[in-house]
């Protein structure tokens, strides 16, 4: 996902660049933890303005996207362990808790 | 005996106009694929068979990927005259939007000047009830604007014309999510006279309300005659009864409402979901309502004259990665749900006691596995009316 979404980011910059009223694609980075330590393979949930996106997290617990929108929600869970954050920052953290890590 | 013929007879077209779950027709069913480019998949669905034809190749793109879905939507019009049926689709990647003329025979093609350009935030589209006008809705946060279009096409297959007729910013919204036009109540039979609709009736997620505001020469108003609150509305739909859903994208939760015949909007009652609710659909009778959620399930409500909803159940189609968001009934009251991100669509034929199983799963013919985005369907029958039933008594 996150090579495909940035690759994909570069041409849609372009894409954006012709449209008077668009706002920039910018990556967002999402990390995945519980305890301190990142989870792998963590399904994330991405709601933005534009678009809903899926994806599991890699081996440092990382997904990566792209949004046109300056606020995203986020949902992550793994098995009964669940979390959720939101903001406006390129790097936002998902502290899950509950279930067994 | 005259005016017994006449009454039996009317009745009987009244009844084929309202359509009929008993009917089921073969329906023509097209979706978009939520890809760069992005074609219209277009299929034809005879129970329990769905088949797709060539995609409809267009200069439009979504921001779609394999992981993502794009909120892009396809809107049909069914035209009472023969040939001037139409197809609008909805590309956020490209800002503008492609129109489709269906012809008589089910000939698609984009129509001259296609596509037109719309601006940042193109996502959702709705058509006046006479086809008459398209109108484009922009979710851009922080503003509420609504393009324009009207259109005119020539029975028979002739010229369709498309024009910007301008840009409206409604009052007292922010980021513009859903669309839909209310019929005239006036109109004597649906679809057999023109009808451009009474009022434009728009969701604001970043406002968090519902309203509708007046038609005039096609062109919304700026103020709404009143709103209803829904925390973070999304997608929103209105039968021809005047009933309608809401969904409320933070919360588990679909809104019920009616629209009065000056536009007043009135909360009815929730039905909850088992998602976050994006998109949904409702049938032309306004019996059934199904919205698609932030996730792999839907769910299905049926709806009482007095526009409350009643839960029916969810369907979950197994697959954890799909994005189950946007659906579309047919006037057979048959319900097509786009897998996205699945590339299938499935077709069930639910009932107020139950969604069933599907009649069909089908992956269509789209090169990756992003589609299908925005759906829509109508039936294939190219008449104006169809006489179910002649009795002389």
């Amino acid at each position: 996902m996150r090579v495909r979404a940035v690759a994909l980011g570069c041409s849609m910059l372009l894409a954006f660049a012709l449209s008077v009223q668009a706002a920039a694609p910018r990556t967002v980075t999402v990390v995945v933890e519980q305890n301190g330590a990142p989870v792998a393979d963590a399904r994330v949930l991405i709601a933005a303005d534009e678009m809903d996106a899926v994806g599991r997290t890699d081996a440092q617990g990382r997904v990566t996207f792209t949004t046109t929108s300056a606020q995203v929600s986020v949902s992550a869970d793994k098995g009964t362990a669940k979390g959720s954050t939101s903001g406006t920052n390129a790097l936002l953290t998902v502290a899950l808790s509950g279930g067994a890590q | 005996m005259t005016s017994g013929i006449a009454r039996t007879a009317r009745l009987a077209l009244l009844a084929a106009l309202l359509g009929s779950a008993a009917s089921a027709q073969q329906a023509q069913v097209y979706a978009g694929s939520n890809d760069i480019p992005d074609p219209l998949i277009n299929a034809s669905f005879n129970s329990p068979t769905m088949t797709y034809g060539a995609e409809i190749a267009n200069t439009g793109s979504t921001t779609g990927l394999t992981t993502s879905l794009a909120f892009n939507q396809v809107r049909v019009y069914k035209s009472s005259a023969p040939g001037c049926s139409l197809v609008a689709q909805s590309h956020n990647n490209s800002n503008n939007v492609s129109i489709y003329l269906v012809t008589a025979t089910g000939v698609i093609s984009e129509v001259t000047g296609s596509p037109f350009a719309t601006g940042a935030g193109t996502q959702s589209l709705a058509w006046a009830p006479d086809g008459g006008a398209l109108y484009v809705p922009l979710a851009v946060a922080g503003a509420a604007n609504v393009v324009t279009f009207t259109v005119s096409c020539t029975a028979g297959g002739g010229a369709v014309t498309v024009t910007n007729a301008g840009t409206t910013a409604l009052t007292g919204f922010n980021l513009l999510r859903d669309a839909e036009v209310v019929i005239a109540p006036v109109a004597p039979i649906r679809g057999a006279v023109p009808n451009p609709g009474t009022h434009l009736c728009v969701t604001g997620t970043n406002s968090n309300n519902v309203g509708c505001f007046p038609l005039t020469a096609r062109i919304p108003g700026t103020t709404a005659v009143n709103t209803i609150a829904v925390t973070n509305v999304r997608g929103m739909r209105i039968a021809g009864n005047r009933c309608g859903v809401a969904g409320v994208g933070s919360g588990n939760t679909v809104q019920g409402f009616s629209v009065g015949v000056g536009g007043v909007i009135t909360a009815t009652n929730t039905g909850i979901t088992t998602t976050n609710p994006r998109y949904g659909a409702i049938t032309a009778d306004g019996t059934l309502a199904a919205f698609g959620g932030f996730g792999t399930q839907f769910t299905l409500f049926s709806v009482d004259p007095s526009c409350l909803l009643t839960l029916v159940g969810s369907n979950n189609n197994g697959i954890a990665t799909t994005l189950v968001e946007y659906m579309a009934f047919d006037a057979s009251n048959r319900l097509y749900v786009s897998d996205s991100l699945g590339n299938q669509i499935r077709v069930f034929a639910p009932t107020s006691g139950a969604i069933g199983a599907a009649l069909s799963t089908s992956t269509t013919n789209h090169g990756t596995i992003n589609a299908p985005g925005g759906i829509d369907a109508a039936l294939l029958s190219a008449l104006p009316v169809e006489l179910m039933e002649y009795s002389i008594d």
